[in-house]
């Protein structure tokens, strides 16, 4: 246990694989309902006595969603638009946390503490004049105006979460490399992103996922329907009064899919031994 | 990341970008937008609107945008475009918006194709004129969608009861004793908060003989007896458990969840229960009898809404955009949507209460609460006031603060006065 | 020079970083002064003005200096309830977050079968849209029609179990319930690639040494992690301070209040009243609070100034 030699006690194992027992069913009730409810039709979904062993299951959702709605175009936009905003905001997340932990200069502590007042005023007011902002360039209705919106909350955001992981990194490659005669991007590149790499990957995993789930710039900015994103998709399940519960759980369920993909390819970065033999080299 | 992957980045990420700009360059801007702030039950009834608006286009040779979405998402986006003055060509909202409109002085007077209209299928109803016009008799919009309401009733849990069918508030409350039996059944989902809510509070006031506003639409006249035995025959009912607990945080599926899922036995809702059930639970249905909206002692009440057609006057295409208007309000148009939105929406043309769809014993109520139909602001004018009153839902969350915060029933309409003050002094300004 | 051979030592010299005494570094945050500068600084500004002005969403605003505040400090009634929902909201829900983040990240991080399986199911919360999460578990404590209620009734613990989101202090426990399970694989997982950053070495010579699984948890693992744990609970209570869209699907701020929070009371006053300059004074009036809790825990993470 915490990365001791000996082997676990058969107790320890209990534990250890328990709580994780425990914490995926935590985890994966509600979405189990989720999904048990876009396979029921029409009145079907209130059978809440159904939930352990469920009748009546059908494909008739996945089938409509996919007949009736552009939900692979939602998922295209939704994906484009949150690796291109990811991609942006690393490089200059990336940049920036550089900056900021191995330099010095005047007004990196204010600098510092600026880039949190990105977040002081909520979205729920701040997109009216960040809309004003983007229609006096001409942006609104246009993809990169969006990505540009969402550049806004994730620049912070990667700067800050990779400043927190370059921070943690051992000072003795920096002066290495420097010995070494490495420029400073070289250092950057070829010392502090391998072995920050799952903290890169990680900045990527929730930048990415926070941009898919984004609702409100993209209901604001984007008007013409062939540039529509997921979550603005699902929201036209909510037909009046009466809640579309199947489809929209089936599109909920779709719409996971391509982001777990994304995670579990990522998770190869975010694996321990990249520092093995770093020191030593 | 190693040194050639970090290449291999770039060229991604170059190859993203170009990506990207072959989205934005398919979507050329169109000449002409129109926005649909109105939730459609049935997509195939949107696509009717949609199809009447582009084939319109398509013979006037016009590029149309033709948007319609969730409120959730009209919301903020209108709010944005109406701080920009960007607002589109055309647009089906709810009347709620116009106070807001107005006072960004983006509307537009559309008083010569109203009087057209008016001169078809029996004119509008009396109502959706009084949403729309101005004091000084212009048109600020052209109706174009109705609503009214009606009971739901489960008519086997009363037989086994051996039960008639109620026709007061008093009577539904004494039925949904007789068959209140949490946690199978409640006997009354009676919604309370938010916009259905507001209505049904609305309603009951006035079926007291209450009001909120005064004739004149200038005094604010809540607090009166009659608004205290409204709020304490729900608040009786709610103490006793004839309501779920839930009706103070419902939102507006509220009611038809519970009723579509067989718990409450006493609903009041539009015809989306009604089209639901014919579709989804032809059990149910057969169970269900429906009935005129519940009425108190002065009377019957019930308040309507209504959907407009609007022109902000930031268009550049007002006769094109009024031809359209036209052209959706016409009767083969009109009557074909109506009969697809099978009762969902009641008419604002009077003559269009004659159609077939209304024969259907689950619709008939409907048609025949036209003489009941107020708006906001009854039994004066439709007011900013009143409408920024109803969108605020200042009844209901009186209620609730009687309901859940326990407080007296004197302290949630001072305090419901006072809110009410304030909006009306920050309204003059 | 050999390197020190006792693992505390070797702490002290591995973390924090060395510093250029150059101003390139100013060169290398450009890019982010510049994109943040061009979207926010007018935005951020009128929002602030706003703050100040009787404004209207439509129509020009008027300057009424102080009003909206003082208003909203003596007159406003539901200001007090506000103030008290989002702070227990916020620290309620970041507490929480943290140590069932941190608790999955140490179990994840141990070497066990099924690895990868486990990552991905305990990330789910995060990957379903904020509106069918806020939709679920609405439904979820739906008196009438809800599973949770069915479940307690067929166990036959209460006949007629409560109504979750009807009562003032069940609401506030299910909204933090619902932003606790949506929110802690965030934390499990930053924390998680933390721990993957720490050198073996140092667990090794550790245990060389004689230092038992809890030592090894509290002067390795922890500081280890402290930066980024501190980073993530700072923008996490950022978020979770300003979280909209949960809330407002899943209660709308209701019943009467209980679970409104200042964005969401915000944009009930703003969107559906219409006073967007109240609105803002709303979502400001924290602020000064919000500063002083970041001027706090900056320092910390500044630290290390060598």
């Amino acid at each position: 246990m915490i990365f001791g030699s000996r082997r676990r006690s058969p107790f320890q194992s209990l534990v250890v694989y328990g709580s994780l027992l425990s914490f995926s069913l935590f985890a994966i009730f509600p979405v189990y309902w989720i999904f048990l409810t876009s396979l029921k039709k029409g009145r079907d979904v209130f059978n809440t006595a159904e939930i352990l062993f469920p009748v009546k299951l059908t494909l008739f959702n996945y089938a409509q969603v996919f007949k009736q709605n552009e939900i692979i175009r939602w998922i295209e936009v939704s994906t484009l638009l949150a690796t291109i905003s990811t991609l942006l905001a690393l490089s200059v997340g990336i940049l920036a946390a550089y900056s900021l932990t191995h330099f010095r200069y005047r007004g990196r502590r204010v600098l510092a503490l600026a880039i949190f007042f990105s977040y002081v005023i909520p979205k729920g007011l701040l997109f009216i004049p960040l809309f004003l902002v983007l229609n006096q360039f001409g942006l609104v209705d246009t993809f990169m105006g969006l990505v540009l919106a969402h550049e806004t909350f994730s620049v912070p955001f990667c700067t800050w979460l990779l400043y927190g992981y370059f921070k943690t990194l051992p000072k003795e490659l920096v002066d290495s490399g420097r010995i070494d005669g490495c420029s400073p991007m070289g250092i950057l590149s070829r010392i502090l992103l391998p072995l920050a790499a799952p903290g890169v990957a990680t900045a990527a995993i929730f930048s990415f996922t926070t941009s898919w789930n984004e609702f409100l710039y993209a209901a604001t900015l984007i008007t013409n329907d062939r540039m529509m994103t997921l979550p603005l998709g699902v929201s036209g399940f909510l037909t009046a009064d009466t809640y579309q519960w199947g489809p929209m759980m089936a599109a909920a369920i779709i719409a996971i899919l391509p982001m777990l993909l994304l995670f579990i390819l990522a998770q190869r970065y975010i694996v321990q031994g990249l520092t093995i033999g770093a020191v030593k080299g | 990341m190693r040194i050639s992957s970090f290449k291999k980045m770039c060229l991604l990420f170059l190859f993203v970008l170009a990506a990207s700009l072959s989205v934005t360059a398919q979507t050329a801007r169109p000449k002409m937008r129109m926005w649909v702030d109105h939730p459609f039950l049935v997509k195939a009834t949107e696509g009717l609107l949609k199809s009447y608006v582009l084939e319109w286009a398509i013979g006037k040779g016009v590029d149309i945008e033709y948007s319609q979405n969730s409120d959730k998402i009209m919301y903020p986006r209108i709010d944005a475009a109406i701080e920009s003055k960007t607002l589109p060509d055309v647009m089906l909202i709810n009347i709620s918006w116009l106070p807001k409109l107005q006072r960004a002085k983006l509307v537009q007077d559309v008083t010569d194709i109203a009087k057209e209209l008016n001169g078809n299928m029996g004119g509008f109803t009396k109502g959706a004129i009084a949403a729309v016009m101005t004091p000084d008799s212009k048109y600020n919009a052209i109706p174009f969608l109705g609503s009214s309401e009606m009971a739901y009733v489960r008519k086997d849990l009363l037989d086994a009861k051996g039960l008639a069918i109620p026709d007061t508030w008093e009577d539904t409350v004494k039925a949904a004793r007789a068959i209140n039996n949490p946690p199978t059944v409640w006997g009354w989902g009676h919604q309370v908060v938010e916009f259905d809510g507001e209505r049904h509070n609305h309603a009951m006031i006035l079926s007291y003989g209450g009001a909120i506003f005064s004739k004149d639409g200038q005094s604010i006249t809540l607090d009166s007896p009659q608004t205290r035995q409204a709020i304490n025959l729900i608040k009786d009912a709610y103490t006793e458990g004839l309501l779920p607990k839930d009706v103070v945080t419902w939102d507006s599926a509220g009611n038809n969840n519970a009723y579509q899922s067989g718990k409450a036995g006493f609903v009041e809702n539009t015809g989306s229960i009604a089209v639901w059930l014919k579709a989804n639970d032809p059990t149910l249905f057969n169970n269900s009898v429906f009935k005129l909206f519940p009425a108190g002692p002065s009377g019957r009440f019930i308040q309507g809404d209504v959907w407009v057609l609007f022109v902000p006057n930031t268009t550049k295409y007002p006769d094109m955009a009024k031809d359209l208007i036209r052209n959706i309000s016409s009767k083969d148009n009109q009557e074909e949507l109506m009969t697809a939105m099978g009762g969902f929406r009641v008419p604002v043309y009077i003559d269009l209460t004659k159609l077939p769809l209304w024969q259907d014993r689950s619709l008939k109520p409907l048609a025949d609460s036209a003489p009941f139909v107020y708006y906001p602001g009854f039994p004066g004018p439709v007011t900013a006031l009143a409408l920024e009153e109803f969108k605020q839902t200042i009844v209901s969350q009186m209620m609730a603060h009687v309901l859940v915060d326990k407080w007296t029933v004197d302290r949630a309409i001072a305090e419901a006065v006072a809110t009410l003050k304030r909006i009306q002094v920050s309204l003059n300004n | 020079m050999p390197v020190p051979h006792t693992w505390k030592l070797k702490l002290s010299a591995f973390y924090g970083a060395r510093y250029e005494q150059s101003t390139a570094g100013i060169f290398y945050i450009a890019p982010l002064i510049i994109v943040l500068a061009s979207l926010l600084l007018y935005p951020i500004g009128y929002s602030i003005l706003g703050s100040f002005q009787s404004k209207i969403i439509g129509s020009p605003g008027k300057f009424i200096g102080l009003g909206n505040y003082i208003e909203l400090l003596t007159k406003d009634q539901a200001f007090a309830e506000v103030c008290f929902n989002t702070f227990l909201y916020a620290t309620v829900s970041v507490i929480l977050k943290v140590l069932l983040g941190f608790a999955a990240a140490l179990l994840l991080n141990e070497r066990v079968v099924g690895q990868r399986f486990f990552r991905g199911w305990i990330m789910i919360p995060w990957l379903i849209p904020t509106l069918v999460v806020g939709l679920m578990f609405r439904w979820m404590f739906d008196q009438t029609g809800g599973f949770l209620n069915f479940a307690i009734q067929e166990t036959g613990l209460m006949k007629v179990p409560p109504a979750w989101l009807a009562d003032k202090v069940l609401a506030r426990g299910a909204v933090i319930f619902a932003n606790i399970w949506r929110g802690f694989p965030f934390f499990m997982i930053t924390i998680l690639a933390a721990m993957q950053s720490i050198s073996r070495e140092l667990y090794e010579a550790a245990e060389i040494d004689g230092a038992s699984a809890g030592q090894r948890l509290r002067f390795i693992t922890i500081p280890g992690v402290s930066s980024v744990v501190l980073v993530v609970i700072l923008l996490s209570s950022i978020w979770t301070f300003n979280d909209f869209e949960l809330l407002w699907v899943m209660t709308g701020g209701g019943p009467s209040y209980s679970t409104h929070i200042f964005v969401t009371y915000a944009y009930q006053l703003s969107f559906l009243g219409s006073r967007f300059g109240y609105a803002m004074a709303v979502s400001l009036i924290a602020t000064p609070l919000i500063t002083a809790f970041i001027l706090l825990l900056i320092p910390r993470i500044l630290g290390d100034e060598q």
